[in-house]
C-alpha cells in the first residue's frame, strides 16, 4: 500500500479523524476512492458561526428555490418593461487554487464570485445589465436597464439608418432567435467526489505528501518539485421569457506536478490537465506512484542535440501537437461570428470568411480530416446539458472528409445560415454553443469541445514514424497564428523536435519551428493515428481569479471573456511543412 | 489640480447628475427601483473594512483590498449595434493573518454582513494552514509612503450613458456605411475606486475613470482593413470621428495588397506599432522589476550605459496629466512567486532610461541599492512614456525621406520568443504599405516579424511627436488597471520581417 509507505514522511499519521466527513466520503464514492486522510488542523476547532452556515445553505443549489425566484422576478420585470424576449442568468462560481513549490506552500486563492445578468431583446436589438448583487430591488432595476438599452439601441439605430440607406451589409440586421423548446430541470457535471467537499487541509496535505515523497529522493536525485491544484464550481440558474428555467452545476478540476531534475531539462512528472471531473481526478492520477516510478529511472544522460536545418519536412505530430493545431486553426475559424466579421475589432476574423459560399463545398483539409464539435463528451470542459441560452447542444460535424460543412452557432447565428440549412434540408436551430464566462458578461458563441477524428485502425505513433524516410517528430507543440488563424507558427519545448531517419527516431533538433499556412497544413495531412494516439487537452478558465489561462480560441469578445473547453486529436502525418530557424531575424 | 477623494457626498452628487435610464423610455416599465451608487465611496470602503475587522476572530490583522467598478459598453459590427451592457461589481479581497506567513487570499464580490463574516472565517482557516512566522507583523511597520494626489476621475467618462454610447456607435457606423464599408467597433467606459485598508491604520483610496475606443473598418469583400483606437481617462479627449475616418482611410488605402518578399526593411512605425512592440517589453520581460543587480536581465551591468538611441528617454509618472494611472499598486497577491503579498508601494515618478542611458533597475522590498536598504518596491507600473530630445518628424516627412521601405500602423499577437534577448514575434495587422521614392506606392500584405524591441530602439533614423496609443488596461480577469502608453512614431533601419501572412 502506498499509504503505508507514505506514512513515514507525512507529518501526521494517516488517520481519518473526522468521522462525519469519512461517512460522507464513503457514501459518495466507490470503495477504491476511499483513502485515508490527514487533517493537519484536526486539533484546532474550526469555528463557523451560524450565519456563515446559513449563507452557505442559501447560496447552494441544493435549494435553488430562492435563486430561481430571483431569476423569475428579473424576467417579470423585463417583460413588464417591454422586452419581447429576455433571459436572466445567475451564477455563483467558487474557485480554489493551491500551489506548492520547492518544499513550501506557495500560494492559495479562494474565490467566490456571484452575479446576475439580464439580456433583453426589443425591436431586434439587445440590451444587457448585470450586477454582483441580486437583491429583489436590484434585479428589477437591472431588467429595466437592459430593456431601456435595447430600446435606445433600436431607436437610435433606426433613426440613423433612415439617413443612410447605403449600408454595405445590404439589410438592417434584426436579431432573430432560432426556435428552441422551453426546458426545465437541473443537471450537474457527474463527479464522484465534489472537490469542495474535500477540506482544504486535505488538499494541501496531498500536495505536501507528494513534495515530501519527492524530497525523500533528494540525495540520489535532487528534485525541485512544483505542483498545483485548481478546482472550480459554477452554479447557475438560467431563465428565459419563453419558459426555460434550468439549474446547472459545472465542475473543473485540474493542476499539475512538475519534478525538475537539477542539471538537466525540466521534466514534467504529470499533468493532471483540466477536466470536468471532481477530486477523483487527483486520486486517479496516482502521483505518488508516478514519483516513485520516476525515481527508479536512472538520471538521463544529456543527449547530443544538433541544430534543426531549415527546409521542407514530413512531420509526425503527436496528439497533443495536433490538438494545439486544431485549437488554434480550425476551431476558431469555424466560429460563425468570426467568419462574418463580428469579431473583427477584437481577436480577429476567419479565413473561412464567406460562410454561405464556402459551407458545403470548401475543401478545408485533406479527405482524411473530420472535425466535430460537441458539448456532450463526458469529463470534457464545455460539456453541459443546456447552453447559455437554454439550448440542448448538438454534436456537430464541422469538417467532414475535408469539406467545411457547418459552423459553430448560437440561436441568433443559426438564422444567418438559413439559406444553407434550407437547401440541405437541415433544421434552422442553434447548435447550442452559446456561452458566457459568468453572469456579468453577455453571452456569445464560445468554443465547444473540439475533436479531430482518429483513424479506425490500430495505427500507433510508431507506425506513423515507421513510414517516414526523412522527417521530424514533434511532441507537445504549441501554436500561435495571425488574427485569421491562417499563417501560424508551431513551436515546441526544447527536446521535443527529433529527426526521423528511415522510419526511426533520431537526434534532438534545437532551434527549429514550423511555419505553416493553415489550409495548406490541413490539406497535407496524409495519415492519422488511431484512437490510442489521441491526446485530450483541457482549457480551463480561471481568468476570474487572476487573469486568463487558455488557448487562442478561448478569449473572445469585447469585453474579452473565456469559457472552458476541451480539444482532442490523434497523432498525424503531415507532408511538406516548412521548418525555419525560430529565432532568426530575417535576411 | 483638484484632488478627488470621492466621499459619499461626491458620489451622491454624481448620481443625481446622471440618469442612467432615459426617462421617456421607462413609460411602460414599472417605477424604477432605487439605484445603488455606481461605485463605492471612501466611506463605503472603510465601512466594509471595519465590518470585516469586527468579524475577525483569533487575533492577527486584516488587510482589505477593494475594487469597485461600474462599466458601460457598446459594440457594433457590420455597421449595426450588436451588444451593449452595464455592469456593477465590487470585489473584496481579504487577507487575515494569524501570526503566520501570508501565502494567499480570499476574494468575494458580495459585501453583505453574512458574506463578510463567512469570508473572514475562510481567510482565517487558510491562515491557520501556515506555519508560525516571526515576521508576520512586519506589515505594521511598513512605511505608509505618501502617494501623489491628482485627479483621474472625469465626469465626461462617468456620464457617457447608454443613449450617448448608442448615438456614438450609430454615428460612427454610418460613416463607414456611407463609404460602402463595414465597421466593427467598441466603446467602453468605466469608473473605478480602488482601496487598500489594513487594521494597522493604513488606508489608500483612489477613484478614477477610463474610456476606450477602437474601430475596425473592412471592405465587404474582405480585401482591405483599417483600424484606429485610443484610450484616455477622460472620454472628451477621444475624437471618435477622427479615429473612424483614419480607420476608414486605412481600409480604403489597404485594398488589394500585393506581396512583398520578407526581409529587412527600413520601416516607418506608427505610434500604435511602437506601442505594440514596446509595451510587452515593459510588461513581461521583467526588465524593469528585476531586483537591484539585475543579474539574469539583458541589461545586467548596463546601468549608466547607452542601451537605446540617445534621442529617446523612457519614464513613468502616474500624475503626468497626459499619462495618468493610479499612484500606488492596488494589488494584493498577484505575484505568485514573490511570497510577498503586501505591496502598498507608491509609484513615484521614475526615469528608467534618460537620453539613451539606462538609469536604474527596479528593486524589491529588502534589497540594498547603493548601500541603502529599501523598504519599498520600485517597479514598472504598466503605463510609460517614451519622450524625445531634439527634432521630430511627421510620418509624412518620414515617408518623403524614404527611398524604399514599409509603413506599419499596427502589430498583433506578439509573443516573446526569448526572455534574454527580448526577441518577439508577431504580425502586422490592418494595413501595411510599401514606400518607394518618398511616396506610398502600394498596399502590401501582412507580414510576420521576429524582432527585439531593443534592436528597434537602437536603429532609429527619425522620430515623431510622442502621442497616446491604444493600450487600455492590464489583461486581468478582475480589474481595469489603466496602462497608458505615450510613444512617438519611429523610422527604423533593418526591421526584420520573416514571413508573409495572407490574412487581411
Amino acid at each position: 500500500m502506498i499509504a503505508d509507505r507514505l506514512s513515514s514522511w507525512t507529518r501526521r499519521a494517516w488517520l481519518v479523524r473526522h468521522t462525519h466527513m469519512a461517512a460522507v466520503l464513503a457514501a459518495a464514492i466507490p470503495f477504491r476512492h476511499v483513502r485515508a486522510v490527514t487533517y493537519r488542523n484536526a486539533g484546532v476547532p474550526y469555528h463557523e458561526p451560524e450565519i456563515a452556515k446559513r449563507l452557505a445553505r442559501q447560496a447552494s443549489l441544493a435549494d435553488p428555490g430562492p435563486l430561481q425566484a430571483m431569476v423569475l422576478r428579473t424576467l417579470d420585470a423585463a417583460r413588464a418593461a417591454g422586452a419581447r424576449y429576455a433571459d436572466a442568468r445567475l451564477t455563483r462560481t467558487v474557485g480554489h487554487e493551491y500551489k506548492w513549490q520547492s518544499g513550501a506552500h506557495q500560494f492559495s486563492a479562494e474565490t467566490e464570485v456571484q452575479g446576475i445578468g439580464v439580456r433583453a431583446l426589443v425591436d431586434g436589438y439587445w440590451g444587457f445589465a448585470a450586477s454582483a448583487v441580486y437583491d429583489a430591488d436590484t434585479v428589477v432595476r437591472l431588467a429595466q436597464d437592459a430593456v431601456a438599452q435595447a430600446k435606445t439601441n433600436a431607436a437610435i439605430s433606426r433613426a440613423g439608418l433612415d439617413n443612410s440607406n447605403s449600408n454595405a451589409a445590404g439589410l438592417v440586421r434584426v436579431v432573430e432567435l432560432a426556435p428552441t423548446p422551453a426546458v426545465t430541470g437541473s443537471w450537474a457535471t457527474p463527479v464522484a467526489i465534489d472537490p469542495f467537499s474535500v477540506p482544504v487541509e486535505e488538499k494541501l496535505d496531498s500536495i505536501a505528501s507528494w513534495d515530501r515523497l519527492a524530497q525523500h529522493y533528494r540525495f540520489s536525485f535532487p528534485p525541485i518539485f512544483a505542483s498545483s491544484l485548481v478546482f472550480v464550481r459554477e452554479e447557475s440558474v438560467l431563465g428565459t421569457t419563453e419558459g426555460t428555467l434550468v439549474t446547472q452545476t459545472l465542475y473543473q478540476t485540474g493542476g499539475g506536478a512538475t519534478l525538475r531534475l537539477q542539471g538537466s531539462n525540466q521534466q514534467t512528472l504529470t499533468k493532471l490537465g483540466m477536466a470536468g471531473r471532481g477530486w477523483e481526478l487527483v486520486l486517479d492520477a496516482k502521483i505518488p506512484e508516478q514519483i516513485e516510478a520516476l525515481a527508479a529511472v536512472p538520471p538521463r544522460q544529456p543527449e547530443k542535440a544538433k541544430r534543426a536545418q531549415v527546409g521542407r519536412y514530413t512531420l509526425v505530430c503527436d496528439g497533443a501537437t495536433m490538438a494545439a493545431l486544431l485549437d488554434a486553426t480550425l476551431g476558431p475559424t469555424t466560429q460563425l461570428d468570426r467568419a462574418l466579421g463580428f469579431e473583427a475589432n477584437a481577436t480577429g476574423t476567419s479565413y473561412l470568411n464567406d460562410p454561405l459560399a464556402m459551407v458545403g463545398t470548401f475543401q478545408a483539409a485533406s479527405s482524411l480530416v473530420t472535425v466535430a464539435a460537441n458539448r456532450s463528451a463526458p469529463t470534457q470542459l464545455a460539456t453541459v446539458k443546456w447552453d447559455a441560452e437554454g439550448v440542448v447542444p448538438e454534436d456537430v460535424t464541422l469538417v467532414k472528409n475535408g469539406v467545411l460543412v457547418d459552423y459553430q452557432t448560437t440561436r441568433e447565428q443559426a438564422s444567418w445560415l438559413a439559406p444553407y440549412y434550407q437547401k440541405t434540408g437541415k433544421p434552422i436551430r442553434s447548435h447550442g454553443y452559446a456561452g458566457a464566462e459568468s453572469a456579468l458578461v453577455t453571452p456569445l458563441q464560445m468554443s465547444p469541445n473540439l475533436a479531430l477524428a482518429s483513424s479506425t485502425g490500430t495505427t500507433r505513433l510508431e507506425d506513423l514514424i515507421a513510414n517516414v524516410p526523412d522527417g521530424l517528430l514533434i511532441t507537445g507543440g504549441s501554436v500561435t497564428t495571425d488574427f485569421q488563424s491562417r499563417t501560424g507558427m508551431l513551436r515546441m519545448p526544447a527536446g521535443a523536435m527529433r529527426e526521423i531517419k528511415n522510419g526511426r527516431v533520431g537526434k534532438v533538433l534545437l532551434g527549429g519551428a514550423v511555419q505553416f499556412d493553415s489550409p495548406d497544413l490541413w490539406k497535407n495531412v496524409t495519415a492519422l493515428g488511431s484512437a490510442g494516439t489521441t491526446a485530450v487537452m483541457g482549457h480551463a478558465t480561471t481568468g476570474f481569479m487572476y487573469g486568463g489561462i487558455g488557448g487562442q480560441g478561448t478569449v473572445k469578445g469585447e469585453p474579452a471573456q473565456s469559457t472552458p473547453y476541451t480539444v482532442q486529436a490523434p497523432a498525424a502525418l503531415i507532408q511538406g511543412q516548412a521548418v525555419i530557424d525560430s529565432t532568426k531575424t530575417g535576411q | 489640480m483638484t484632488v478627488r477623494h470621492m466621499n459619499d457626498t461626491d458620489i451622491a452628487a454624481l448620481e443625481t447628475r446622471t440618469a442612467s435610464v432615459p426617462p421617456t423610455l421607462l413609460a411602460s416599465a414599472q417605477v424604477p427601483a432605487p439605484q445603488r451608487p455606481r461605485l463605492l465611496s471612501l466611506e463605503a470602503c472603510q465601512d466594509i473594512a471595519q465590518r470585516l475587522a469586527r468579524a475577525a476572530e483569533g487575533g492577527g490583522y486584516t488587510v482589505t483590498n477593494i475594487y469597485s467598478t461600474w462599466t458601460g459598453n457598446i459594440r457594433w459590427a457590420r455597421n449595426q449595434i450588436t451588444t451593449s451592457g452595464e455592469v456593477r461589481n465590487d470585489y473584496v479581497k481579504v487577507i487575515r493573518n494569524l501570526n503566520g506567513a501570508i501565502n494567499g487570499w480570499t476574494l468575494i464580490n458580495d459585501t453583505s454582513d453574512a458574506a463578510l463574516i463567512a469570508v473572514a472565517r475562510r481567510a482565517e482557516r487558510m491562515a491557520r494552514l501556515e506555519p508560525e512566522h516571526a515576521q508576520s507583523d512586519l506589515i505594521g511597520q511598513l512605511a505608509n509612503e505618501p502617494v501623489q494626489e491628482f485627479n483621474l476621475f472625469f465626469d465626461a467618462t462617468y456620464q457617457l450613458d447608454a443613449d450617448k454610447r448608442a448615438e456614438a456607435a450609430v454615428t460612427l457606423a454610418r460613416k463607414a456605411a456611407k463609404a460602402g464599408m463595414l465597421s466593427a467597433g467598441y466603446i467602453e467606459i468605466s469608473a473605478q475606486a480602488i482601496a487598500l485598508i489594513d487594521t494597522f491604520g493604513k488606508t489608500r483610496y483612489f477613484p478614477y475613470t477610463s474610456a476606450r475606443f477602437g474601430v475596425t473598418v473592412r471592405t465587404p469583400d474582405g480585401t482591405g482593413s483599417g483600424w484606429a483606437g485610443v484610450d484616455w481617462a477622460d472620454w472628451s479627449r477621444i475624437d471618435t470621428e477622427k479615429l473612424t475616418q483614419i480607420a476608414l482611410d486605412k481600409c480604403l488605402g489597404s485594398r488589394n495588397p500585393v506581396r512583398v518578399e520578407p526581409g529587412r526593411y527600413t520601416t516607418i512605425l506608427d505610434p500604435q506599432a511602437v506601442c505594440d512592440l514596446t509595451a510587452p517589453m515593459m510588461q513581461w520581460s521583467g526588465l524593469w522589476i528585476r531586483t537591484a543587480n539585475g543579474s539574469g536581465s539583458p541589461l545586467y551591468q548596463k546601468v549608466g550605459k547607452e542601451i537605446i538611441d540617445r534621442r529617446l528617454s523612457i519614464s513613468a509618472d502616474p500624475g503626468d496629466p497626459e499619462l495618468g494611472f493610479p499612484p500606488f499598486n492596488p494589488l494584493l497577491g498577484t505575484n505568485v512567486f514573490m511570497g510577498d503579498w503586501f505591496w502598498y508601494n507608491a509609484y513615484p515618478p521614475v526615469t528608467w532610461v534618460k537620453e539613451g542611458i539606462f538609469q536604474q533597475f527596479g528593486w524589491d522590498r529588502g534589497d540594498t541599492v547603493n548601500g541603502e536598504f529599501k523598504d519599498t518596491h520600485l517597479e514598472q507600473a504598466g503605463g510609460f512614456r517614451i519622450s524625445v530630445t531634439g527634432a521630430t518628424s511627421s510620418i509624412d516627412e518620414m515617408i518623403a525621406t524614404t527611398a524604399r521601405g514599409l509603413l506599419v500602423t499596427r502589430f498583433d499577437r506578439i509573443v516573446e520568443l526569448d526572455p534574454d534577448s527580448l526577441l518577439q514575434q508577431g504580425y502586422t495587422r490592418d494595413g501595411v504599405w510599401l514606400v518607394e521614392n518618398g511616396k506610398i506606392s502600394k498596399a502590401v500584405k501582412n507580414l510576420q516579424f521576429t524582432m527585439s524591441p531593443f534592436f528597434v530602439l537602437n536603429n532609429v533614423e527619425q522620430i515623431g511627436v510622442p502621442q497616446r496609443a491604444f493600450h487600455p488596461k492590464r489583461d486581468d480577469g478582475l480589474m481595469f488597471l489603466p496602462e497608458p502608453v505615450i510613444v512617438p512614431a519611429l523610422k527604423v533601419r533593418d526591421f526584420s520581417f520573416t514571413a508573409l501572412s495572407d490574412a487581411i
